[in-house]
């Protein structure tokens, strides 16, 4: 993570067209944007496109960007919502996806941890778009209740019911078990 | 007390929620009941690998389609030009003052591989062309210092034309 002073800098420089700025807010940032949407629309090319769209909207956004705001919240806010245009777009349902209950391979007896993380990876792709989106932002991206309500303009309450919801299904996915909602 | 309240006690965990009391209470349950057990072992293995998912990043030209979008030169590019330059420069420069390098050269490759003989006559002729009239350019100008004069010229005008160019870019925002 990055201290929030040093970002401002970067931010000031970035302003006046520092070419070291960019790159150093590009480097910093465009891995962690990039897998955020590639993991939600899980096809490359389109990741790399909603990435590149997510970083020129930000640059260009950036006068009117307020730094008393976090920025990683702010530039996620942006992936957000490409990537839920790019939905809309693909007419892609964000509750339920055809994947859905599609059985998911089993754990059992899978004890290398890499192996695992795939596992919980190919499982992540099982779950709704909405659901996915929820895990990744609280478990992987780690943000707080109040930063993934002001990403995804929903309230605390919602998210939180929502991500235990999301929880229980990927659990249900990754043990092969029904979900019993 | 009932395993869905249990449940809820769980998720509260994970969200990093969960009171010392509720802390407490989970725990005592955890440990008589196996099943809860392997739940919350299991929800909590989980979400720490989602944790450990590793980063994928974009194609290696990201950064440089990125800023080419916005209308910002990459100063390295620059910077790597003033070098090239400088060192072709100095390379040229003693190339043809100093040495016949460059027609025992010509010589190797026309006796070596003789299919490229032709390609090396035209080019021992453009060389030696160029040898005619640079060479006495060279030399003299060498005797009067010149190239050293017209080398640092030539790193100050590309250090100041990248730093003009820098000061020229603009977002497009």
């Amino acid at each position: 993570m990055t201290p929030r002073g040093e970002t401002t800098q970067l931010i000031k420089k970035a302003l006046e067209h520092d070419e070291e700025a960019c790159t150093r807010i590009l480097n910093l940032y465009k891995g962690r944007i990039f897998s955020y949407v590639y993991r939600m629309v899980r096809n490359y090319h389109d990741a790399e496109d909603i990435t590149f769209d997510t970083f020129i909207k930000c640059f260009n956004a950036l006068p009117s960007f307020d730094t008393s705001r976090p920025f990683t919240t702010w530039l996620f806010t942006i992936a957000h919502n490409l990537t839920m245009d790019h939905f809309r777009k693909h007419k892609i349902e964000l509750e339920y996806c055809d994947e859905l209950h599609q059985s998911g391979d089993d754990l059992a007896g899978e004890y290398e941890k890499k192996r695992k993380i795939e596992r919980i990876d190919h499982a992540l792709t099982q779950l709704p778009p909405i659901d996915r989106e929820l895990i990744i932002l609280f478990h992987k991206e780690e943000h707080t209740y109040q930063e993934i309500s002001e990403i995804l303009s929903i309230p605390i309450t919602t998210i939180k019911t929502r991500l235990h919801r999301a929880r229980k299904r990927l659990h249900g996915i990754v043990q092969k078990k029904p979900e019993n909602e | 007390m009932k395993h869905k309240e249990i449940e809820r006690l769980i998720q509260k965990g994970l969200d990093g929620e969960l009171k010392p009391n509720d802390k407490a209470r989970l725990d005592n349950h955890l440990a008589r009941c196996h099943d809860c057990a392997t739940f919350h072992q299991e929800m909590s293995q989980t979400t720490r690998l989602v944790r450990q998912l590793g980063e994928i990043h974009p194609r290696a030209d990201f950064n440089a389609r990125i800023l080419a979008r916005l209308g910002i030169r990459q100063r390295f590019a620059w910077t790597k030009a003033g070098i090239v330059f400088a060192g072709s420069w100095v390379a040229v420069l003693l190339l043809f003052t100093y040495s016949s390098l460059p027609t025992r050269i010509l010589g190797w490759l026309t006796t070596s591989f003789p299919s490229i003989v032709r390609v090396s006559e035209k080019a021992e002729l453009v060389i030696t062309s160029l040898s005619q009239v640079l060479t006495p350019i060279l030399k003299s100008s060498l005797s009067n210092a010149n190239p050293v004069i017209g080398l640092v010229f030539s790193i100050l005008f590309i250090y100041f034309l990248g730093k003009a160019l820098q000061k020229e870019v603009k977002c497009k925002a």
